[in-house]
């Protein structure tokens, strides 16, 4: 079944989860630390999204724990809310990855959009993608991730988005 | 009364915006993260602070509740919306075509008068304009529901259907002389509307997820 695509701040909430349980002031640090500062959640924002997203099945409580005397809830994944992760991620790769061959940085759109397929950075594209100021990193392959050549040794980085 | 015992009032102040239910569930958690952000010798909430829980509180009361894998909710809903849309332009229409509607009966009758004319307007004009502003806001309320997980409307919605397909038919069968044709045109597309919003609702099976710790949300 194809979803609607979910916004920036819900997907970094459920990237949060996706490593280990949190309560809201984790997810709203995590969400902080992940975009770089560029995504502040507010409690509002925050507490409306996690009951959405527990209304959909993808968010749950794990546990609580009594910290200063007042009860704080932890948030956790359920496998739904994994899938729905992994695929949002998967659609967010395969886009940039179409993007990148677009602007003539990618090595081709069928092995850009495959599983298992490469994004290789010649130098003449590397030196293109430090000129877009994009950053590259090393990744893996899985799920439409892309491994990506060069990486801190040459000096660039590739976004980790697509990578 | 000190800086955090002020600035606490007001946090729970603007918290009230929120449904019960929300509160119930989360308004302590709010409330702590609110409190541990708030800067020393803070006794208000900064503006962001109320634009961020104003926004929230509309949107928690306002959006639909239930799953989003509930297609069938979301297409009613939808669906909804294009009757609120079709019973906002009749109003509209009705009220811009009122000059029009004098002009053509000044015309057929030399002697129209301004008490003829506010005759007119109260036995012709005005119930349907109501009844086009009590429908728009019938469909609103009938979206905001069958997003919430309401049961009411189905049984509303087929007896809103009903009725209107029964002034539709009289006024094919019976009264067709006078009904016009663009009138019998929007009440066949609303009658259709309505259909269509009654096969959702009762494909639509909703169920409203309520979690305990430790319990995975019931899924749809």
């Amino acid at each position: 079944m194809t979803h609607r695509a979910i916004k920036e701040p819900t997907f970094l909430i459920l990237t949060v989860l996706a490593a280990d349980s949190r309560h809201g002031y984790g997810i709203i640090k995590d969400v902080g630390r992940l975009s770089s500062g560029r995504v502040r959640l507010r409690p509002g924002t925050l507490y409306r999204a996690l009951d959405r997203l527990r209304a959909d099945g993808l968010v749950w409580d794990d546990r609580e724990e009594i910290v200063r005397s007042r009860l704080r809830p932890y948030y956790g994944l359920t496998p739904k809310g994994e899938r729905r992760l992994a695929d949002e991620a998967a659609r967010f790769c395969s886009d940039a990855a179409v993007a990148l061959v677009r602007l003539g940085l990618g090595q081709g759109e069928s092995s850009a959009t495959e599983p298992g397929g490469k994004l290789c950075c010649q130098p003449g594209r590397r030196r293109r993608l430090a000129q877009l100021g994009v950053r590259c990193v090393s990744g893996s392959i899985r799920r439409g991730y892309l491994a990506v050549d060069g990486g801190a040794r040459d000096g660039f980085d590739l976004t980790a988005a697509c990578c | 009364m000190t800086d955090t015992e002020a600035l606490e009032r007001a946090y729970r102040r603007w918290l009230r915006y929120y449904p019960k239910a929300f509160r119930a569930e989360y308004e302590a958690e709010v409330l702590g993260l609110l409190m541990d952000g708030a800067r020393a010798g803070q006794r208000r909430p900064a503006p962001v602070e109320y634009l961020d829980l104003v926004r929230s509180a509309a949107c928690v009361r306002l959006c639909p509740r239930v799953a989003r894998s509930e297609r069938s909710v979301f297409a009613a809903i939808k669906a909804m919306w294009v009757g609120t849309a079709l019973e906002f332009v009749t109003v509209i229409t009705l009220v811009a075509t009122m000059g029009t509607v004098r002009a053509n009966d000044a015309s057929q009758d030399p002697g129209f008068s301004a008490d003829q004319w506010h005759a007119t307007v109260a036995a012709r004009i005005d119930p349907n304009v109501i009844g086009g502003l009590v429908a728009i806001g019938f469909w609103l309320c009938l979206a905001w529901s069958i997003g919430r997980g309401h049961r009411w409307p189905k049984v509303a919605l087929p007896v809103f259907f009903a009725l209107n397909l029964y002034g539709l038919l009289d006024g094919v069968l019976h009264d067709a002389a006078a009904t016009s044709r663009p009138d019998l045109a929007v009440a066949f597309v609303l009658c259709l509307v309505e259909l269509v919003g009654v096969v959702l609702v009762f494909r639509a099976k909703v169920a409203t997820s309520t979690s305990r710790v430790g319990d995975y949300p019931s899924l749809p």
